[in-house]
């Protein structure tokens, strides 16, 4: 697989994201960013059932990590317990250490609701709240307490809509429902809805999975605009994808034991270049050149 | 190798206008059973169309602006007079009702659904079914003793009071069961949406999940409301009857719509049996006004997605 057939292009220039292999930036690269996220031998358990085995990654600052790999294979379940929305599911459980900033977010000190003002989330179905489009926004920034009213509000909507790349479209229309837009553009009010309360780190289990080509695009586009200052941890079970947009990937597969059950388990995690171009695992390899999953 | 197929297929396929000798059976069935269902339908509308037909037809003989604007006379043999009393009465009691039983049937729904995790949770719910079934009357005789009686310790007689935690008693079931349905179509992804901005959970049951489900929980609240203003057998021990318009709320009997129909329908009086007609004509009308309010209010605005 060449350069040219991985290259991307948001707003027509071209950018190509397998870099320049002489230049050594990827061997070593994300290395260099400090870690945001990093689980050590984290497992996750729905009930007794062990949906996810042992997984130790880091995840860097201001670098776009894609989760990848077959249906059922704990993907959107790992990304879920990086803040703690597994906790809303009964009888789910995640041991070993989720550690933000060195931090163990499981330890019983933290309070899972500030870790979900740090670690903003994006869902796969766009699901704005049945409010205006200025609410969907100022609702996060305001429950997490800024006091922010009027024109400071406005700013902080304005940037966010901004930095979502949708503000053009809805100046004129702020108050009109979160549900008058397309399918691409509540998605893109979902970001600006996660970003407007200053998160960190901006999870996305496969934001464009439910939108055609072109939306998908523009949320790609977004992706890199946004690592800029964000961290960002997608899932997505398109290749593509992952192979468009991530700096890093993690290759997960699913083990079926014999009774059925389906338990994931992190089988590789290298530079996105690497991981589609030379995998280390034979598994890794089987998959993205499609002999099974 | 698409052309002779083209030309192939038209012959193999039957042609639409010879029947199969099935079709005349079936379409036989079909005519017949739908025959029966409208036999059923017209069988069940029958006894309602009576009462209604009935109702109206004694009541706007009887009813007149002297009905709705004054009060009943001392005696049931006297014409003229009307139920100002009893609707100032059921006005009133329900009124208060609905303070109590709305924001508690809500709020065990809220708890019932939203807190599902809880270990009181179901034991909340079973209670709930169990006082939808609670024949009004027992309620009606629960307050009597507990309030009335003052087997509590004190005692606040026959009164608006009573008659109105009666209905409210009555109510609270109906708002919490009817709640819980809308509170249920919320969509689990507006939750989601809302913990992932880092919401805590009160936030997003006051400020995503209630929005939400407002107006079923509106239409809800109104269904009870009417079940309430129509109820005559817990009112019959607590709020007792009374033939004046009764501002006080403690330890004066009260008045109430179905109540005096109750009385005066059973009595052998001529002006009595045609005020009742009036005053079910009026209670009919006020029930058929609140639930056409409520099932508009539930229309309004669906819950979207």
């Amino acid at each position: 697989m060449t350069t040219r057939e991985m290259s991307y292009s948001p707003q027509g220039q071209e950018i190509d994201l397998v870099r320049d292999s002489r230049s050594g930036s990827h061997a070593k690269g994300p290395v260099e960013s400090e870690i945001v996220i990093a689980t050590e031998a984290m497992e996750v358990y729905y009930g007794a059932f062990r949906a996810v085995d042992a997984v130790t990654i880091d995840f860097h600052a201001r670098q776009i990590t894609a989760l990848i790999g077959p249906s059922g294979c704990g993907k959107s379940t790992v990304l879920r317990s990086f803040n703690r929305m597994n906790d809303l599911i009964p009888g789910a459980l995640v041991t070993g250490a989720v550690r933000y900033h060195g931090k163990n977010i499981y330890d019983p000190d933290v309070d899972p609701v500030e870790i979900r003002r740090r670690i903003g989330m994006v869902f796969q179905k766009p699901n704005p709240f049945p409010k205006s489009i200025y609410e969907n926004v100022a609702w996060g920034a305001r429950i997490n307490g800024a006091g922010r009213k009027g024109p400071e509000m406005d700013d902080v909507v304005q940037q966010a809509l901004e930095r979502a790349a949708l503000w053009v479209e809805v100046k004129d229309k702020l108050q009109e429902s979160g549900y008058s837009l397309s399918g691409g553009q509540q998605q893109r009010l979902c970001i600006a809805r996660a970003i407007a309360t200053n998160p960190d780190v901006v999870l996305m289990d496969e934001p464009a999975s439910a939108l055609d080509p072109i939306a998908t695009l523009r949320i790609e586009e977004l992706m890199f605009e946004l690592k800029k200052d964000y961290s960002i941890i997608i899932v997505t079970h398109n290749m593509q994808q992952a192979a468009r947009v991530s700096d890093m990937a993690a290759f997960f597969n699913v083990n079926l034991d014999d009774r059925g059950m389906r338990t994931g388990r992190l089988v590789e995690f290298s530079p996105t270049s690497q991981l589609f171009t030379s995998p280390r695992e034979q598994e890794t390899e089987d998959y993205i050149t499609g002999r099974f999953g | 190798m698409s052309a002779p197929q083209a030309s192939v297929a038209p012959s193999s396929v039957r042609p639409l206008d010879v029947r199969t000798p099935n079709a005349a059976k079936r379409s036989r069935r079909d005519r017949l059973v739908t025959g029966l269902l409208i036999v059923a339908v017209s069988l069940a509308l029958f006894p309602i169309v009576l009462i209604f037909y009935q109702v109206i037809r004694k009541g706007v003989g009887a009813i007149s602006w002297e009905f709705l604007t004054t009060t009943q006379p001392f005696s049931q043999r006297k014409t003229g007079g009307g139920y100002l009393n009893g609707l100032v009465g059921t006005f009133y009691m329900v009124a208060l009702a609905m303070l109590v039983a709305v924001p508690l049937g809500v709020a065990a729904a809220t708890y019932v659904v939203e807190y599902k995790e809880s270990k009181l949770a179901p034991i909340v719910q079973f209670f709930t079914d169990v006082m939808t079934g609670v024949p009004s009357i027992f309620i009606g005789l629960y307050i009597y003793a507990l309030l009335v009686q003052g087997s509590i310790g004190f005692s606040i007689g026959f009164s608006t009071l009573a008659g109105a935690l009666a209905l409210s008693l009555l109510m609270i079931p109906i708002v919490a069961r009817s709640s819980e349905e809308v509170l249920r179509l919320v969509p689990d992804d507006l939750r989601n949406a809302a913990f992932g901005l880092g919401a805590r959970r009160w936030q997003v049951v006051t400020q995503v999940v209630w929005p939400t489900a407002s107006s079923g929980l509106i239409t809800g609240s109104m269904l009870a409301v009417g079940r309430a203003a129509g109820e005559t057998a817990p009112l019959l021990l607590t709020a007792l009857g009374a033939f004046t318009i009764v501002p006080k709320l403690v330890n004066a009997a009260q008045s109430a719509l179905p109540l005096i129909i109750y009385d005066e329908a059973r009595g052998p009086f001529a002006a009595g049996q045609a005020r009742a007609w009036a005053g079910a004509l009026e209670l009919m009308l006020i029930v058929l006004v609140v639930t056409i309010i409520a099932r508009r209010v539930g229309r309004r605005s669906e819950i979207q997605q």
